[in-house]
């Protein structure tokens, strides 16, 4: 019984998923990240009697570690200490792969090489000797097809070849020019009497590391009090040429190694070159982008509707099961609005969340989501976000639950921040109800175009806060759109049901107990003290809400509205149910709302306004706490919604009342 | 001229990199992504909205800000 | 290869009548959807119609192209029929979606054959030969010998 680790290092859309599927099965889980989710997925293969546990590292073009991703991925590469890294290489494109190939193999640790879908360079006419590659990078080379799981068996025997191995790693040299390797050598003599605080690395290395300008290390060797000779007294701009010299030798050897081992390279017209003709066309590509953003969006709230049906019917029974039993009417509103009441919202987005990553990981697998921010990137930049913002914002105005899930797919921290942040300005579906309502009651034939107002001034917000952010706090944050376009391949059913699979579960696991738990403690408000009918004026909720309705008045609202807005912690809809007990009953309820000596147009449109902004429903306050992964941001990004929901509120209320007599 | 930046290129020629400008975080990444000095860069267009550029470069396509398109200098003469 | 014989002319005139077909299918969602019935049972649908309109006129771009570009043509109807296709999928899904909703809320009126209703499948039958054919020239197209002669 022997246990290895192994490390599936690659670029980005070079199939490492696809590998880690077919290599570890349903046997994953993902490992969680201090800071934004950059994850790593950890899986387990077993052979005989050696059990592999695989870590699936993010895709990443070099160790520079500009980007999170990249730091991660370093940060296990040079720590963790595996037994083995695998390097997934496009068989497709193999010089710019082989760049990583070339840092990854001066760390120093057993190394493997997977040359992945050979069979579609086999179909573009590249052909690749995979002999002369290994003989040259002297790294073993593994022709696999991870799609369908050719190659699997030897690349796993591969593996447990090379940690078998008792000599030290010799692979290829990379030929520096001779004054960078002078210094190489200079710095390296003098680490390798402070070896101990080189933590995994070699001396060789770790000076390598320190010319290419890893800050980190030599912060770190700065703070142990050592004086790095030629770096100290090194001015920054010949440092800067140093890292790119060595930059240069890098491709140059991946050069080198390339044209001996493929034999010929890609011809005029790629695929992608046809497809992308009509996909990014001046005129079509963005009414063909936004078309299948409308198909995306029925389906996620269509095809998931009978679920949802199904799910609520399941509940119904419960209930009624519930009220078959004789018992304490405290226990059992407990169970009934509490417990069942709480799983229920949890469970009523877990059919969205799995149509849309089934749709998502699709669209990600083809190529297509890259065309998309592509083609939207102008428009998002234009307000300080990323083009692959755009998909987030539109799931949002179905909910913003799967709209927050769904920001995974931007790199850079400060984007996905942002995209956090402003998704809960998106209208909704659940906040409709409030809005028919109140614009029903008091807008009459005007409630369609006042309904539109808030629609747009949601994205108005929206925009004007996400241009907030990254003029104010992201500021120095780059964000370069230096992004791949990759070709179009055939999406794998297999692959996005897995995806689809695990990102449920983990929504269930993170985001459902914050879920859970906010509902119970509205349950709380509503029901103590014991005795007091559900929600009602003598509960926890409407004695709160008349204690705080003094700070909501400069905004007009009496009480019985402040005791509604925290019942839309729980979601937006239920507001309007909470309004209609405290006004004695849902059926009076627009009568009564009418007849309110209190309430006028102007404060009706204020609080549609405020409702719109304030705060997510506590089930997105799950998934923001889940993806932003700390509560310092997930804090400012209710902070923020309240903060903004007040200020326009007090705006509408006081510039409407100029218009729309009191 | 020949000696042009890659935002200036028209869609569908294509140069050879002589020189990558501005910050060294941009222009790092700018060569890890294989713009070096000596690559062959097409521009192949624009996107819809003007912004931004779809180049091939090594076999691959890339796609750059027209900011970071600037910060490219290609040669048209040696391209052809 | 050249531009000036057309060996697959039968496919390049289908692509013809697809675009006629999409483009109608897509009107008569249309108006449909604006409250002009003809009492055919298609889905009063206008964002689908216009989408329909608007892979009509790819179809037309690839004709226009066929003209003087073959792989212009081949990548244009490639394209918007695989979409059409993938749209017609998805309109399956969603009204089966909306079906099944009805039937477990236990409304009276359901009715199976509203899953066909959608113009797309419709449209999207009538370009299923198109897309066979021009996925094969497609694959050859992106293929075909100029890389390693």
């Amino acid at each position: 019984m022997k246990d290895i680790r192994i490390l599936l290092a690659g670029n980005p859309n070079v199939g490492k998923t696809t590998l880690f599927n077919s290599l570890c099965g349903v046997h994953q889980h993902t490992g969680n990240y201090p800071g934004v989710t950059v994850e790593i997925k950890e899986g387990k293969r077993q052979i005989n009697d050696h059990s592999l546990f695989v870590s699936d590292l993010p895709g990443t073009y070099s160790l520079s570690a500009f980007t999170p991703d990249e730091q991660v991925a370093r940060d296990a590469l040079l720590t963790s200490n595996p037994d083995a890294v695998v390097q997934i290489v496009d068989a497709t494109n193999i010089e710019r792969n082989l760049f990583l190939t070339t840092q990854l193999m001066e760390i120093g640790l057993p190394m493997v090489i997977a040359l992945n879908m050979s069979d579609l360079a086999d179909e573009q006419k590249i052909t690749i000797d995979a002999e002369c590659l290994e003989k040259n990078l002297k790294i073993p080379v593994v022709r696999i097809v991870a799609r369908n799981g050719e190659g699997i068996e030897k690349l796993v025997d591969t593996i447990i070849r090379v940690t078998e191995k008792k000599t030290p790693v010799d692979y290829k040299k990379i030929e520096y020019p001779h004054s960078v390797t002078t210094h190489i050598a200079e710095i390296g003599n003098y680490l390798s009497s402070h070896v101990s605080l080189l933590g995994k690395l070699s001396p060789h290395y770790a000076a390598i590391r320190l010319m290419e300008g890893d800050e980190h290390l030599e912060k770190m060797l700065h703070d142990q009090g050592l004086v790095i000779p030629f770096i100290d007294k090194c001015d920054p701009a010949e440092r800067d040429g140093i890292a790119e010299d060595i930059l240069l030798a890098r491709y140059r050897t991946s050069e080198e190694v390339t044209t001996c081992a493929v034999k010929c390279s890609m011809g005029a017209v790629m695929p992608a070159d046809l497809i992308d003709q009509v996909l990014t066309h001046r005129l079509f590509g963005i009414p063909i982008f936004l078309s299948c953003m409308w198909f995306a969006f029925q389906i996620t709230f269509s095809a998931s509707n009978p679920f949802l049906v199904g799910i609520e019917y399941l509940f119904g029974i419960f209930t009624e099961m519930m009220n078959g039993v004789e018992m304490d009417p405290f226990i059992r509103s407990f169970l009934a609005d509490g417990v069942i009441g709480g799983v229920g919202s949890v469970l009523v987005f877990v059919p969205s969340i799995f149509v849309m990553f089934i749709l998502l990981s699709i669209l990600e697998d083809t190529g297509y989501l890259a065309r998309a921010a592509f083609v939207m990137d102008r428009f998002m930049h234009s307000v300080g976000l990323h083009g692959k913002s755009f998909i987030p914002f539109l799931i949002g105005f179905g909910c913003n639950v799967p709209a927050i899930m769904a920001t995974r797919t931007l790199q850079s921290k400060a984007d996905r921040i942002i995209t956090i942040i402003t998704i809960p300005f998106m209208s909704c579906a659940a906040r409709l109800p409030v809005y028919v309502l109140f614009a029903g009651v008091f807008f009459g034939a005007a409630a369609g175009n006042v309904i539109f107002f808030l629609y747009v001034l949601g994205i108005a917000v929206a925009i004007i806060s996400a241009m907030i952010f990254r003029r104010f706090v992201f500021r120095d944050e780059p964000s370069p759109f230096i992004m791949e376009l990759p070709p179009y391949r055939k999406p794998s059913g297999l692959a996005a049901a897995v995806h689809m699979w695990y990102k449920g579960k983990e929504y269930l696991k993170r985001a459902g107990i914050v879920i859970f738990g906010g509902v119970l403690v509205v349950w709380a408000l509503a029901t103590f003290p014991v005795g007091v009918e559900y929600g009602s004026v003598d509960s926890l909720a409407g004695i709160l809400g008349q204690v705080f309705q003094p700070l909501f008045a400069p905004l007009g609202f009496n009480w019985q509205l402040v005791v509604g807005l925290i019942f839309g912690f729980v979601a937006k809809e239920v507001v309007v149910g909470s309004l209609g007990t405290l006004y004695g009953g849902e059926e009076m309820l627009e009568s009564s709302l009418a007849a309110d000596p209190t309430l006028s147009p102007v404060i009706a449109l204020a609080y549609m306004v405020f409702v719109l902004l304030y705060f997510p429903c506590v089930a997105a306050f799950g998934v923001i706490r889940q993806e932003l992964g700390n509560w310092k941001w997930t804090c400012i990004a209710v902070g923020w919604g309240i903060l903004v929901a007040y200020i326009v509120a007090f705006i509408t209320l006081h510039v409407g009342s100029l218009f729309i007599g009191a | 001229m020949s000696i042009i930046t890659v935002e200036q290129l028209p869609p569908g020629s294509s140069g050879i990199v002589s020189e990558i400008q501005g910050e060294t975080a941009i222009r790092r990444r700018l060569m890890e992504m294989g713009i070096l000095p000596g690559s062959k860069l097409t521009l192949v267009k624009w996107a819809p909205l003007g912004d931004p550029a779809e180049c091939q470069i090594r076999g691959y396509k890339l796609s750059l800000r027209r900011a970071e398109a600037a910060l490219i200098t290609v040669d048209t003469k040696k391209g052809e | 290869m050249s531009n000036t014989t057309y060996p697959h002319k039968y496919l390049y005139g289908w692509t013809g009548i697809v675009a006629l077909s999409t483009f109608i299918a897509g009107l008569l969602s249309i108006l449909e959807g604006a409250g002009i019935a003809f009492g055919l049972s298609i889905l009063p649908d206008i964002p689908g119609g216009c989408i329909l309109v608007l892979l009509s006129l790819i179809f037309g771009t690839a004709v226009l192209k066929g003209r003087s570009d073959r792989p212009g043509w081949i990548s244009f109807s490639y394209v918007a029929s695989l979409l059409l296709l993938a749209f017609a999928g998805c309109s399956i899904l969603v009204e089966g979606g909306n079906l099944l909703t009805a039937i477990m809320e236990g409304e009276e009126e359901v009715n199976l054959i509203s899953i066909l209703s959608p113009a797309f499948i419709w449209a999207g039958i009538i370009a299923i030969p198109l897309y066979i054919g021009v996925s094969k020239l497609m694959y050859k197209c992106s293929y075909r010998s100029d890389c390693c002669e």
